[in-house]
């Protein structure tokens, strides 16, 4: 690869300035196509997943199972899987809960954020400190499950929504993020509210919220991705298979046929559909978000910097 | 809190109340209805994946619809996720409130059925099952064996289990060879390590599948399964051959670990024999069941072993579209020069897997729900539990219930779906109904397998044992180096990596790495086990 490169450039070096600048273009020409290769590399290593639980979910479902080596393109064609998806109640209502739990617990969030970062970002706090120094802590430290369990219990909220909702109402992080955002915001700004007459809230929402909303956008997503990502905390606060959201019934789908011995799989012309019905419901459950993603990355790029560099 | 302790208290005095009332008193006949006013029972279990498709709780089954009205007792079920049913129990365990029923692998709980009888998570059921359960306690009469394998080393039942009682339900795992290969070499199901050598041989220098990839025998581990250090479960058929079994395993009493046996020897010889002329797929070590699947429809491999549904079954109907002429069918496991057939799949000497619904140690209806759950051990019980409701999913031919056409002939379910959307026949706190199990099998195939793979003695096979508590630790340690050692010295001796002129050395290094230890462990957890008090009476607790 390299002598071409080098052949190409000295044939187009005639003068002595050329010369060099054309050295210089040929350095930079050879870290882009080094770049670009590793690049696409990359990108073809990250896109085949994607890809490869696509075709497998678009094969044949024999045919699949006899394919042996890389699979490049879809083994025939078929869509009984996504049919049985379909099928499934327990996925339509995943969809559901999944969407409830993704809108009402991400507004649930936001307020409670904002809330909380504006009073953080107050100088006539008392003890601003140590009120922050304790939410650092739970950054690193947690009571762990069991207790997260009992409390959750004794609440009353097991096979509940709000259990999923509640306990994590505020994330450390994102309050650290947002606080940091209402602190860049001079406070020239609320002292002449303040002048007109504005009490807290009317500040918060006229003035900090809108001033800061590429970072509330950002922690808002933060919030939505990990609501919509979340099966571990409803796997251990549901029993009621209604409340289940998507994620918790793709893993469902995933795991309950790896260890088939006697139990599933037996002889009936379903019996290839297994693996298929996985790779579809991987399909189902991802696409929404990944299509979403593309049209978010803006904000999560702009409202973390705002976060980062002015902190 | 307090209303707690006072349920806690009321619970107590049931179980006194059905203490004192003990010894000498007939057992009561079932009257049903068992309840006069409803009555609802908590009961935890997991929901099997083949039942989650159809269903939300066990409770929708018909199965648990007809035993509501029969019995005025209705239960509602709490399932935890598929898949984290580890979690759940534990967390169950330490959460202090615990549902009626808890039906669960005992071996989960930490400290095992012991601990969770000291810990008052359950009750111990000896004198209520006396009392209460006719059906239960006629069955414990006519199988010492049963009481034994279900009850703790003092002799306390603690649950009511999943019992396999008929050996047709336990062979359901055995080897399985190409009988269209077979006949086009002109040879007839392999019976002893001669024929199997015979005609593997064939299978690859006739090129029967007419290509060069050809695989004569062929292994995989499947993940979740049980698995022996070095030998995938395709390769356990043939240490019977050489009188041993796999892993540990009794003659007439003692234990033996078969990796230490001298036998083993002979018997790594014979696979590397093969593994040298080719007969043994290369892969045998490390494959998963996915490769192998490949590899199958391929129509590269000629025999292997395992399950009666999932490879049996599930390739004569996949390979339908795929491999003209394609007929699987069980093999007998080899019998050995000296005639005796073992069969050397430990489950198949198994009645108790480990599953059983206990009772609770905060239930305030234990007489209620002793009857309950010995109705299920009844004819009626279990015809309800196994097959659902009569006209509905099954009607009775000649006395002999049979699926109806709406479970066998469902057109959006496989057969198991179809069954768990009303019964639960594979895993409910019942006997394991053969008859399910034969219709389950739908292929001809499948149904000979069973009588195929029941030839043979189970005698070197261990029950589930128990290492005792003090030495639990010190067992564990030891057999997680003895099992890395054996894993990787068996393949060696087999790919020919290690020479079998060192095997004595290689037994000289897992007598240094304690394996006559872990053997006696062993042996002591067999004597207990042999030992235990088949008497009827309540062991007396300190």
């Amino acid at each position: 690869m390299t002598p071409t490169v080098h052949k190409a450039s000295t044939t187009r070096s005639e003068s002595p300035i050329g010369a060099v600048r054309m050295q210089v273009a040929w350095g930079a020409r050879l870290f882009d196509l080094f770049n670009v290769t590793l690049l696409s590399l990359l990108c073809v290593i990250t896109f085949y997943p994607f890809y490869y639980v696509l075709i497998c979910a678009l094969s044949d479902p024999q045919q699949l199972i006899a394919h042996r080596g890389l699979l490049l393109w879809p083994q025939g064609f078929s869509l009984d899987a996504f049919g049985r998806v379909f099928d499934n109640p327990i996925v339509r209502s995943g969809f559901l809960n999944t969407l409830i739990i993704v809108v009402g617990g991400t507004s649930l969030n936001l307020v409670l954020t904002c809330f909380g970062a504006y009073a953080l970002s107050r100088r006539r706090l008392p003890c601003e400190t140590a009120l922050m120094i304790f939410i650092v802590f739970t950054l690193f430290f947690s009571a762990g499950l069991v207790p997260n369990y009992l409390l959750v219990r004794n609440l009353g909220l097991l096979d509940s929504r709000w259990a999923i909702v509640l306990p994590f109402a505020v994330s450390a992080w994102n309050l650290i993020i947002l606080r940091a955002a209402f602190n860049a915001v001079p406070k020239d700004f609320e002292e002449a509210a303040r002048v007109d007459g504005a009490n807290d809230l009317a500040i918060l929402w006229h003035i900090y919220v809108p001033m800061c909303m590429p970072s509330i956008a950002v922690v808002g997503l933060f919030y939505a991705v990990a609501h919509w990502n979340g099966y571990f905390y409803s796997m251990i606060y549901f029993s009621d298979r209604s409340l289940f959201p998507i994620q918790l019934v793709l893993r469902e789908i995933l795991i309950s046929d790896n260890s088939d011995s006697m139990m599933v799989g037996e002889a009936s012309s379903r019996a290839a559909i297994g693996n298929s019905i996985k790779y579809a419901t991987v399909v189902v459950a991802t696409l929404p978000i990944l299509v979403l993603y593309p049209f978010l990355q803006r904000f999560f790029v702009k409202g973390m910097l705002l976060g980062g560099v002015k902190e | 809190m307090r209303r707690v302790r006072l349920r806690f208290a009321c619970a107590l005095f049931a179980i006194g109340a059905v203490l004192h009332a003990r010894t000498g008193v007939p057992a009561e006949p079932l009257h049903l209805p068992i309840v006069g006013q409803p009555l609802t029972l908590t009961w935890y279990t997991g929901l099997p994946p083949a039942a989650a498709v159809s269903i939300r709780s066990l409770s929708e089954q018909s199965a648990y619809q007809v035993l509501a009205e029969r019995t005025g007792i209705r239960i509602a079920f709490t399932h935890p996720p598929i898949g984290a049913e580890v979690e759940r129990f534990n967390l169950l365990a330490v959460s202090g409130t615990y549902p009626d029923v808890i039906e669960e692998d005992w071996k989960l709980y930490p400290g095992g059925a012991e601990q969770a009888l000291q810990d008052r998570f359950i009750i111990p059921l000896n004198d209520l099952i006396r009392r209460y359960a006719p059906n239960f306690q006629a069955l414990l009469d006519a199988n010492p064996d049963m009481r034994r394998q279900i009850s703790s080393d003092d002799g306390t039942i603690y649950c009511f289990p999943l019992l396999r009682l008929d050996p047709q339900v336990r062979t359901i795992w055995g080897p399985q060879i190409r009988a269209d290969w077979l006949d086009k070499a002109g040879l007839a199901v392999p019976t002893t390590m001669a024929e199997w050598h015979e005609v593997l041989t064939a299978f690859k220098t006739r090129r029967v599948n007419g290509r060069d990839d050809l695989i004569p025998y062929s292994a995989f581990n499947d993940i979740g399964d049980r698995s022996v250090p070095g030998l995938p479960p395709a390769l356990w058929p043939f240490l019977g051959p050489f009188g041993l079994a796999p892993e540990f395993y009794q003659i007439n009493g003692k234990v033996h670990y078969s990796p230490f046996e001298p036998a083993y020897r002979a018997f790594l010889a014979t696979l590397h024999q093969w593994y040298a002329e080719g007969l043994l797929d290369a892969d045998f070590a490390l494959q998963n069941n996915k490769q192998f699947d490949a590899k199958m429809l391929n129509n590269n491999i000629g025999a292997y072993a395992s399950f009666n549904g999932s490879t049996l079954g599930r390739f004569s109907v996949m390979s339908r579209s795929l491999i003209p002429n394609f007929r699987l069918v069980a093999a007998p496991f080899p019998a050995g020069t000296d005639g005796s057939r073992h069969i050397t799949y430990p489950p198949a000497a198994q009645i108790f897997v480990g599953r059983g619904a206990a009772v609770s140690g905060q239930n305030a209806h234990v007489v209620e729900t002793i009857k309950y759950l010995d109705y299920g051990y009844s004819r009626e019980g279990g015809l309800a539990l196994s097959f659902g409701k009569e006209g509905l999913s099954y009607t009775l031919i000649d006395g002999k219930p049979r699926y109806t056409d709406a479970v066998v002939r469902n057109s959006n379910r496989s057969i198991v779906e179809a069954i768990y959307q009303h019964a639960r026949p594979q895993s409910g706190p019942l006997v394991q109904d053969a008859e399910y199990l034969t219709q389950f099998y739908v292929l001809p195939a499948q149904i000979d397998a069973l009588k195929i793979w029941s030839e043979g003695s189970t005698d070197l096979l261990l029950p589930s044992l128990q290492i005792d508590r003090a030495n639990a630790r010190k067992f564990a340690a030891l057999m997680s180096d003895i099992n890395t050692y054996v894993a990787e010295m068996t393949v060696k001796f087999i790919v020919g990596r290690a020479a079998l002129d060192d095997f004595d050395g290689y037994r000289s290094n897992l007598d240094r790495a304690g394996i006559t230890r872990a053997i006696e462990l062993m042996q002591n957890a067999l004597d207990r086990y042999n030992a235990k008090p088949v008497v009827t009476t309540q062991p007396t607790k300190n």
